[in-house]
């Protein structure tokens, strides 16, 4: 038994400090089941002020678990955000590590 | 943060990466069901002109228009199909990148180019039976799928095990009993070859799509 809570300390130590976040959670869910979105459409989606939104993307941008990048729309120009593969990857063994714990949990 | 909430975060986590999945073989099976009866369209078009306009008066350039419609009629679709999916073809892209592998553009390429032309200039090389023309069009594309799941979806299986795409096995397998059955009237000279081969397309291409359609849903 002690074991498995020394792994399940383990397990914990390992999950993604970037992705513990509920916002930075819910932007690279979005990112990956809908595409590329712009700031505008994320904030709204997350309904968050764009300060908020911009503190968060910056620290994703960072990490490179995602990337932004200019282009023109018929409304003007806009910053489109995309996931990189480095963050899917992250956002993959971050899932995985979670269910695990709690699948500990459970148990206990 | 609470427990409860740590559950959901995982449960919307998985529904996320099982979304990826789920949107790549809804793109495989639509295209497929697409592509596949537009080609028995367009087959059966080209079968029925030649028989009703054999021995009509036509210029060679309307044969060639007519030629030329079809392919741009294809082409156009294949185009729509590929910009509507285009977010699931990323999707295929983030799925391999979990497991830290690449994706080989150009082997894709390469091969869909060689299994769509080698069997067809193949088999249209000879005329061994005097109902060849119009059927043979059925038996190469049982070998361009064969080969389109031996190079393509066995190698996009390996690199992303959890996808288990099966369209095209699901379609070779239900094309090639009528495949066997259209060379078989072909031999006795049966025109019913002709209608053979139509209808196992047609079946092919509905009994995969719809199987793969199914799997998704499943799984999701």
């Amino acid at each position: 038994m002690s074991d498995d809570r020394s792994d399940v300390a383990k397990l914990i130590l390992k999950l993604d400090p970037i992705l513990r976040h509920p916002v930075r959670f819910s932007i690279i869910t979005i990112l990956l089941v809908a595409g590329s979105k712009t700031e505008g459409e994320l904030a709204k989606s997350l309904d968050i002020s764009w300060g908020r939104l911009s503190t968060h993307i910056s620290k994703l941008i960072k990490e490179g678990y995602i990337e932004s990048r200019k282009g023109f729309t018929i409304y003007g120009p806009r910053t489109f955000i995309n996931v990189t593969n480095k963050g899917i990857k992250a956002y993959y063994e971050y899932v995985n590590t979670l269910d695990k714990i709690l699948r500990f949990l459970k148990k206990e | 943060m609470e427990n409860k909430e740590l559950y959901k975060e995982v449960e919307l986590g998985k529904i996320a990466l099982n979304l990826l999945t789920y949107k790549f073989k809804i793109y495989s099976a639509t295209s497929q069901l697409i592509l596949g009866l537009t080609s028995l369209l367009i087959v059966f078009s080209i079968i029925t002109i030649s028989k009703t306009l054999k021995n009509i008066y036509a210029p060679k350039w309307i044969w060639f228009s007519l030629f030329l419609l079809f392919f741009v009629i294809f082409f156009s679709l294949a185009i729509a199909v590929e910009n509507i999916f285009r977010k699931s073809l990323k999707s295929l892209r983030h799925l391999i990148s979990i497991g830290g592998n690449k994706i080989d553009e150009k082997r894709i390429n390469y091969i869909y180019v060689f299994a769509f032309s080698l069997p067809y200039i193949t088999l249209y090389m000879f005329n061994p039976l005097p109902l060849w023309y119009s059927f043979a069009w059925l038996l190469s594309t049982n070998i361009a799928y064969f080969i389109v799941w031996f190079c393509y979806e066995r190698y996009i299986n390996s690199l992303i095990p959890s996808l288990k795409l099966r369209v095209n096995i699901f379609f070779v397998s239900s094309l090639t009993p009528f495949s066997i059955l259209a060379l078989y009237l072909g031999i006795i000279n049966n025109p019913l070859a002709i209608f053979s081969a139509g209808i196992g397309i047609a079946v092919a291409t509905i009994v995969s799509s719809l199987q793969e359609i199914y799997r998704a849903e499943k799984e999701l």
